[in-house]
């Protein structure tokens, strides 16, 4: 139960099955040590999860999280907005996302934006709560998000267009 | 730009925001009678959406089966545990230890038990001698059977008594409770697979004894 949840969590937010277990043992090793200051204030879950994220956060910062720097402002006009191509197949993605093709997709997220997605959409993380741990500003990890799922949707419609040119 | 009407390039910048629900009521309302009307706008809006909707049901990937082994020889190595199977439980389960506890926290120490049961336990056997095997199997049986009892007769008191508790503890308790259930049943899932393995018995009655002191816990809380 909670091994799984901490290797899930390490594994999508570095996108690298090596780096995953050793950041996983991590954060094992770690429990262990700070298990005396549980205090019981919250759920174990809660806590245990908090601690995967700070440590996988730590990891990333050693290596360079801000690939994408998390500090960028609003101003870029285009990078916020879906790409538009006209004439383009319609592929429409709704109520079709394939999990497997979207859990590639967020493989091949740029860090920065894969961080703030893996917290947000599939760790279940509030804004304020993201913003806190990784040290931006709440409005920067909605921008950062929208962004992610812009991409991500770019993505997944890529794939879709190239499965379509295959089969026709 | 982007080629779209200056009202969809605002709408389409604010979309996840909407499906977040970050919006104030008015500007949502405003957005939503925008994608109504806006093919463009509400197509986009649907598959972020649906990448949001599928990213919170993706399936958390099993973790590889060396993982366990190379904490624990981590562990060993850093001299956190020393290398004989049991001390890993003697030292997170100090006699009398637990009764001090927030009970939360016996939840705590019960996962780390269970990561021992699931991942160690099964390679760990200790080369016992026959007769001396079957001594400790059946003296662990006898309290096994002991510690069933005991929690047979406080399971009436303790489930009265979480009703008289303030909502908050009693959550906390109970959520611990089912979590000492789930680790209970491991421990007895571990015991049926290895019916000849004393040290399976010894971590199933450490269950056993701290689900036990978590139900006598409950019994002793005060009510406000």
């Amino acid at each position: 139960m909670h091994k799984r949840r901490v290797y899930s969590l390490c594994l999508r937010m570095v996108s690298n099955v090596g780096e995953a277990e050793d950041l996983a043992q991590e954060v094992f090793m770690q429990l262990f040590r700070k298990l005396s200051t549980f205090r019981g204030e919250s759920a174990f879950s809660t806590w245990l999860h908090r601690l995967a994220v700070n440590v996988v956060l730590m990891h990333l910062r050693k290596k360079g999280l801000n690939e994408i720097s998390l500090d960028e402002d609003f101003d870029d006009d285009t990078q916020d907005l879906p790409r538009k191509e006209y004439g383009a197949v319609d592929l429409n993605l709704s109520g079709a996302v394939d999990r497997a093709a979207l859990e590639k997709a967020i493989r091949e997220l740029p860090k920065g934006y894969r961080t703030i997605f893996v917290l947000h959409d599939v760790e279940g993380y509030e804004h304020n709560e993201i913003a806190a741990l990784i040290g931006c500003s709440i409005g920067n990890s909605k921008s950062q998000l929208h962004k992610a799922r812009l991409k991500l949707r770019d993505s997944l419609q890529g794939r879709r267009a190239k499965a379509e040119k295959k089969t026709s | 730009m982007n080629g779209l009407p200056a009202n969809c390039t605002e709408v389409q910048r604010r979309i996840s925001e909407c499906l977040d629900g970050g919006e104030p009521p008015d500007e949502e309302r405003r957005l939503k009678k925008h994608l109504d009307e806006c093919w463009e706008c509400s197509r986009v809006y649907e598959d972020l959406k649906s990448i949001k909707e599928t990213a919170a049901e993706l399936d958390a990937p099993e973790p590889p089966d060396t993982l366990w082994s190379s904490v624990r020889l981590q562990l060993v190595q850093q001299g956190l545990v020393r290398d004989r199977k049991p001390t890993l439980w003697e030292r997170v389960f100090p006699r009398g230890f637990a009764s001090s506890l927030k009970p939360a926290f016996v939840g705590a120490i019960l996962a780390l038990f269970v990561i021992g049961i699931a991942y160690y336990v099964r390679d760990s056997r200790k080369d016992l001698p026959p007769s001396t095997e079957s001594a400790v199997l059946l003296e662990v049986q006898r309290a096994e059977s002991h510690y069933q009892k005991a929690i047979n007769a406080l399971d009436a008191v303790s489930q009265k008594r979480l009703q008289s508790l303030s909502p908050e503890l009693a959550q906390i308790f109970t959520d611990n409770l089912a979590t000492m259930d789930y680790y209970l049943k491991e421990c007895q899932d571990a015991a049926r697979k290895n019916p000849d393995n004393p040290l399976v018995h010894q971590y199933l009655l450490v269950a056993y004894e701290k689900k036990a002191e978590l139900m006598q816990t409950i019994v002793n809380s005060d009510s406000q």
